[in-house]
């Protein structure tokens, strides 16, 4: 468990650092990013996992995340 | 020899389900008996009421099976037209499915009566000429002449099998509006306005990690097993207040789901963070198109009864009915493709951009 999160902080410190560089290349396309590696970037959800899942596995966590300017909050309840 | 990891894997037997009288009962093991050389090489797999174990919610098992039947065999009699089980459940929802093109259906006349204006009378009959077995001199005659035509139905079918996951997943990256598949609907299974102003409304689905497998690659380094994750059966309760759909830290556990990043979720007691797991969905008893790869978020739900609310972002697949006054919610699925989630691109109004 500790390792999942110490995995998924470094993988949102190298998105807060790069997302400036990558908002002005691939505003709303998704990132995929293991560890400090970066894989690439999708156009949508289904093509940024299916790439993070087929060159790692598919019972490997990686970071996918919509590259936006503002993060989106959500109201469940 | 052969790489036994190369080899393309066998089609998926075409799955057989029977709509028939009890009366019939005899009259169906017969035909069911002579379609086992189908079953032996694989062809088909059959299901009927018989198979349902003892304490199963059999009126819910036998709405799976004919939901996902590929081919449905209505044996056709006076008890079969006379049972109301029958006429109203099983055939009318196998009509709608053969109309669909979801499923072929082949009514078999067993024993003569006046079919000729059901809604199966224009449909290709079998044994041949629509003359019913027990009119055969040799009933084995007319069982073989059955299963000939089975056959050649099922091999037909064969060869439109289901995509692989793989081809599937290809294809929800198409543009919805080049694919076409029809629009469906579900209706509540339960009709009572009290229970769904206490409970809301609840559909069954089974939740799991994404059904990617095919997609990667055989020789991939990972030695991992195919997937951690297991599949798991819940109620869901479908919950237009909500944005995301949400999975309670528990259920992610049990289905072990990979984590994919994490979010801000605004709830009444404030804003939390949400961790955001890969999934897929099935709606096991709707027929509604599975969700094979979702993003879901992870928290806790205040009601204890529910492991998982249906967000907005999978209402947005269908058309929600609710009817307060009368005690029923239907869900019609839009005729569209399956969905890429969330939708391509981004809305900046929206999303705050």
């Amino acid at each position: 468990m500790t390792e999942e999160i110490n995995r998924l902080i470094t993988e949102l410190e190298l998105y807060k650092l790069r997302k400036s560089e990558w908002l002005s290349l691939h505003a709303g396309h998704y990132v995929v990013v293991k560890g400090r590696d970066v894989l690439g970037f999708y156009p949508d959800f289904v093509a940024a996992y299916s790439a993070g899942a087929g060159a790692w596995g598919p019972n490997t966590d990686f970071l996918v995340k919509q590259v936006l300017e503002f993060e989106p909050t959500f109201s469940v309840f | 020899m052969p790489d036994a990891n190369n080899a393309p894997s066998p089609p998926r037997p075409i799955e057989v389900f029977y709509a028939y009288s009890h009366k019939d009962g005899s009259l169906r093991d017969e035909l069911e008996t002579h379609l086992s050389i189908l079953k032996r090489r694989g062809v088909i797999s059959s299901w009927h009421d018989r198979r349902i174990s003892g304490g199963t919610a059999w009126d819910d098992e036998i709405s799976d099976h004919l939901n996902k039947a590929d081919l449905i065999l209505l044996l056709v009699s006076a008890d079969f037209i006379a049972s109301d089980y029958c006429w109203n459940r099983e055939m009318t929802r196998a009509m709608e499915r053969h109309q669909l093109r979801e499923a072929r259906v082949i009514p078999i006349i067993l024993r003569d009566c006046d079919w000729d204006f059901a809604p199966f009378s224009k449909l290709q009959a079998l044994p041949r000429d629509g003359r019913p077995v027990k009119a055969w001199t040799s009933q084995d005659e007319a069982f073989k002449d059955i299963a000939l035509g089975i056959r050649r139905v099922a091999e037909e079918l064969g060869q439109k099998a289901p995509k692989p996951w793989g081809e599937r997943l290809f294809a929800a990256a198409v543009p919805q509006s080049k694919q076409s598949v029809p629009a469906r609907k579900y209706l509540s299974p339960i009709r009572n306005q009290r229970d769904l102003l206490l409970f809301g409304p609840r559909l069954k689905i089974v939740f799991g990690p994404p059904i990617l497998r095919p997609l990667v690659p055989p020789n991939s380094d990972s030695s991992e097993p195919s997937s951690r994750g297991r599949f798991l059966e819940t109620d869901a309760l479908v919950d237009s207040g909500a944005g995301r759909t949400v999975l309670t830290p528990h259920a992610v556990r049990m289905a072990a789901l990979t984590k994919i990043g994490d979010t801000t979720l605004t709830t009444l007691g404030g804003d939390i963070k949400a961790g955001i797991y890969a999934a897929s969905l099935r709606f096991p008893r709707s027929g509604l198109k599975a969700i094979e790869l979702i993003q879901v978020c992870c928290c806790e739900i205040p009601n204890p009864l529910f492991h998982c609310l249906l967000g907005r972002d999978v209402l947005s697949r269908w058309v929600f009915t609710y009817d307060g006054g009368v005690g029923t919610w239907n869900i019609k699925e839009k005729g569209s493709g399956p969905w890429v989630e969330p939708p391509e691109g981004f809305d900046p109004d929206l999303w705050g951009g």
